[in-house]
């Protein structure tokens, strides 16, 4: 038999029907109540705890083996900007031996100093890069803080709310003029077209 | 129940153990950091891999530093691709975003489509029925089949074997002839749409797919006969770029890369979607870790996809393809010539779209590559107000530092292979 | 009107016969002028030199060798388009090289993003003439359906192309198409004006 017939494995462990409540046993032993809320959409459990609370429950859901979050899934920030704390820092967490998810969510202004998680799940270094590149979350104690996706010189971040991403403006009949022309409106070229050889 | 290794509980990254006694040995984590761990008296080339490169599979830069031929350091810089797509989707309506998602993960398309799918099909409450869950089913294997072929040949023709990548070709473009009957096109379908499908699949589909599941298992195993017992190949994969298991989900490694490691967690069986639960699939999981493993897991997975394929394309059912909420999908055109309340959603759909209620669910699909993830943010807009998309390549690249520690620069080429990286899905 | 290239004026005294030169004059030719008006080329070089021509260019295009810039999805198109099905070899492309000192055509199939323009005109600086850009797909002709701030839109902001190819990925057809007509083009350049 070759060898990539060989047998494999296995049934998992079924999934439970509220994903994340395991994480709130050991979560609630650390944060007291009136600092945590949960929410639970869509069966999915996300615990926001407050911004200096986080290394050490990420350590917990991670060593504790009622809970067991050794995989790091993912790190975003979504930006609500009329809001004081305008970003929403979620960490999505994964428990392979109880087959479980949870999202630690912490608030974060423009200005607060985020820990990093990078020595607890090193997967979440890369995701901390991303954010501080495309959100300008600020992070400490990252081992390597720079641009992951832009260009190093690159001035401003993207994925907030106020940026404008704009191309090129397209030229249809009725605005010809208007559109082939975008040296007089610096603005629609955000971002430098490096290299860009001299026309003859 | 699996075992999994103990977790370390110190909150220090895991070390590999140096290959030879006495040889300085730069610690892998923090890549920021390996410029300043150099011992005195020793003299590391810093050279460049790529961008342009024909073997890093996209456009990829590594930053490899050298002593003499083992690989101390290696820093993969990224963002030669970053499209934006993240921020095009807060732009675009549902609908508009899956030809964008189309283009992420290229070599597999229409996974990409079915993951934004499910999310905002979670996001507004809609089933699809079960023929069009059957049919997303058999696009998505076909396309995970067509994915893991381009994988194949690239990496056996990264490591030299030329044959293996003109055959992998050959299947591939069968593939690629049943997604353009049902779709138009060939690569960028769009076919798997929220609410269900493009359209109903025409009449030669279900014997097209029939000839090529009967066919194609003596192809894999013309492939096996080219690569599997080769020992330029083994010798050229075993042994190489070993990852155990706790490294491997330290740094959220998912798919091939983390099965090969022995971990045998695949998001069809975990949370299984889409109908997957109905179907008898094995997991192919590896022993030790290293490419061998990872190209055997893949290979398998290539004929377990053809089984799903078989038994979904067998017990196809009759019926609609797409949900019967009108306010998601646009009505038949039959309703709409008599309907005026059909031709009024008609216009609404097509011009804004539907406006799923506020709300945040991560949903999760298994990609050619892993864990495909999206964090669909809802507002209660006809656009996604945030769609965080999770790519597997993203998280089993990161791992690379930690696998070619060691290893020779000319077996660089062999572990970015068995990583099985898009970069569409790293710099998306 | 000739197409008229700014050349490199042949400084030579001018030695005809009406200026009144030596008994040898006969023999040395007249002073090329510091424009040369190249729409007479063919008139002007004679059956040999046509002939000659003809068959550079026959060479050049017969054996266009292209440097692998793939990028995304269409690199994957441009992968199948030189494998068994589609065969891109029969028309001269037989290798893609790695090394762009030994290319003569880039095909630049996929998005270029901000990140990778620089690298773009750096490996088409690399080419040694002659050299010819097709510019593959959507994205690369004109950013395609990325028109935001991560993607050049159009790689001809950046390095001259020669034939554009729509399509999002083009068929593998399409990429054949395009090479016949870049070979048709070849044929119809004049081979003098490649000197520059």
């Amino acid at each position: 038999m070759p060898e990539s017939q060989r047998p494999a494995v296995i049934a998992p462990v079924p999934a439970p029907v509220v994903e994340g409540e395991r994480a709130l046993l050991v979560i609630r032993e650390l944060v007291a109540e009136e600092q945590l809320t949960v929410s639970v959409e869509h069966s999915q459990t996300t615990a926001r705890i407050p911004l200096g609370r986080l290394i050490e429950v990420a350590v917990a859901l991670r060593n504790d083996p009622r809970a067991a979050y050794e995989m790091p899934v993912t790190m975003t920030c979504i930006d609500w900007p009329e809001r004081d704390l305008r970003f929403q820092v979620e960490y999505l967490l994964r428990s392979l031996v109880h087959n479980d998810l949870i999202t630690l969510a912490v608030a974060a202004s423009e200005d607060d100093e985020v820990p990093s998680l990078a020595a607890v799940f090193p997967g979440m270094e890369w995701h901390e890069r991303e954010c501080f590149d495309l959100f300008g979350l600020k992070i400490v104690d990252h081992p390597n803080l720079t641009r992951i996706l832009l260009p190093d010189d690159w001035e401003g971040h993207p994925l907030r709310k106020d940026y404008v991403s704009f191309g090129e403006p397209v030229a249809f009949t009725h605005n010809l003029e208007w559109a082939l022309s975008p040296q007089d409106r610096p603005e629609y070229l955000p971002g430098a077209i490096r290299g860009a050889v001299e026309r003859p | 129940m699996t075992t999994l290794p103990p977790i370390r509980g110190d909150g220090t990254l895991p070390n590999r153990v140096p290959r030879q006694e006495g040889v300085p040995r730069i610690h892998p984590g923090g890549q920021g950091e390996f410029l300043d761990k150099i011992e005195v008296g020793e003299d590391l080339l810093e050279i460049n891999m790529g961008p342009q490169h024909p073997a890093t599979h996209g456009v990829l830069r590594l930053v490899l530093s050298l002593d003499g031929e083992r690989v101390r350091a290696c820093k993969p810089d990224i963002g030669y691709l970053h499209t934006g797509f993240e921020k095009s989707f807060e732009s675009h309506t549902y609908q508009q975003c899956i030809p964008l998602t189309d283009r992420m993960d290229y070599l597999a398309p229409p996974i990409n489509n079915l993951g934004f799918a499910l999310a905002a099909e979670k996001l507004l409450g809609v089933e699809v029925p079960p023929r069009g869950q059957y049919i997303r089913v058999i696009v998505a294997e076909l396309s995970r089949i067509a994915s893991h072929l381009i994988w194949l040949g690239t990496h056996a023709l990264d490591l030299g074997a030329t044959t293996a990548f003109m055959y992998c070709w050959r299947e591939r473009d069968k593939v690629l002839d049943i997604m353009e009957w049902i779709s138009g096109v060939r690569m960028m379908t769009s076919f798997i749409r929220v609410g269900g499908l493009m359209a109903d699949v025409p009449e030669e589909f279900v014997p097209m797919v029939r000839a090529f599941v009967a066919e194609f298992p003596a192809r894999v195993d013309e492939y096996e006969g080219l690569l599997t017992s080769n020992p330029i190949f083994r010798q050229r994969t075993i042994g190489l770029g070993v990852m155990d298991a706790a490294t491997a989900i330290s740094y959220g490694c998912s798919g091939g890369t983390l099965r090969g490691s022995g971990v045998p967690y695949d998001v069809r069986k975990a949370a299984p979607y889409s109908s997957y639960d109905q179907f008898d699939f094995d997991v192919p999981v590896g022993v030790r870790g290293d490419v061998y493993d990872r190209y055997l897991v893949r290979v398998r997975e290539m004929r377990e996809a053809c089984r799903i394929v078989k038994q979904a394309v067998e017990g196809l059912p009759g019926g609609p393809v797409n949900t019967s909420d009108r306010k998601v999908v646009l009505p038949p055109r039959a309703e709409i010539d008599n309907s005026m309340e059909s031709l009024i959603l008609h216009f609404k759909i097509s011009t804004e779209g539907f406006r799923p209620p506020p709300g945040r669910v991560y949903s999760a699909v298994e990609s050619a590559r892993g864990e495909l993830g999206f964090l669909m943010v809802s507002d209660g807009g006809n656009r996604p107000y945030r769609c965080k998309v999770r790519g597997p390549s993203f998280s089993n690249l990161s791992a690379l530092s930690y696998m070619v520690q060691d290893e020779m620069v000319a077996d660089v080429v062999a572990v970015v292979g068995s990583i099985d990286i898009i970069l569409g899905d790293i710099d998306r | 009107m000739g197409l008229r290239v700014p050349g490199d004026a042949l400084h030579l005294p001018n030695l005809s016969r009406a200026s009144g030169g030596g008994s040898d004059a006969a023999a040395i030719p007249r002073a090329i002028p510091a424009e040369r008006d190249l729409s007479d080329a063919a008139a002007n070089e004679g059956i040999f030199t046509t002939t000659v021509g003809k068959v550079i260019a026959w060479g050049r295009y017969s054996s266009i060798w292209p440097a692998t810039f793939g990028l995304a999805c269409c690199a994957i198109e441009m992968m199948g388009a030189s494998n068994s099905r589609f065969d891109l070899a029969r028309f001269g492309t037989e290798v893609f090289r790695a090394s762009p000192r030994q290319a003569d055509l880039m095909i630049v199939a996929g998005r270029v993003s901000q990140k990778m323009g620089p690298v773009l005109k750096q490996v088409y600086d690399q080419m040694p003439d002659p050299k010819w850009v097709i510019s593959m797909g959507a994205c690369a002709s004109c950013g395609g359906i990325f028109n935001n701030y991560a993607i050049i839109q159009g790689v001809d902001k950046v390095v001259p192309v020669d034939v554009y190819i729509p399509g999002c990925p083009p068929r593998p057809e399409g990429l054949l198409d395009a090479v016949i007509k870049l070979q048709k083009k070849i044929a119809a350049t004049p081979v003098a004006s490649l000197r520059e």
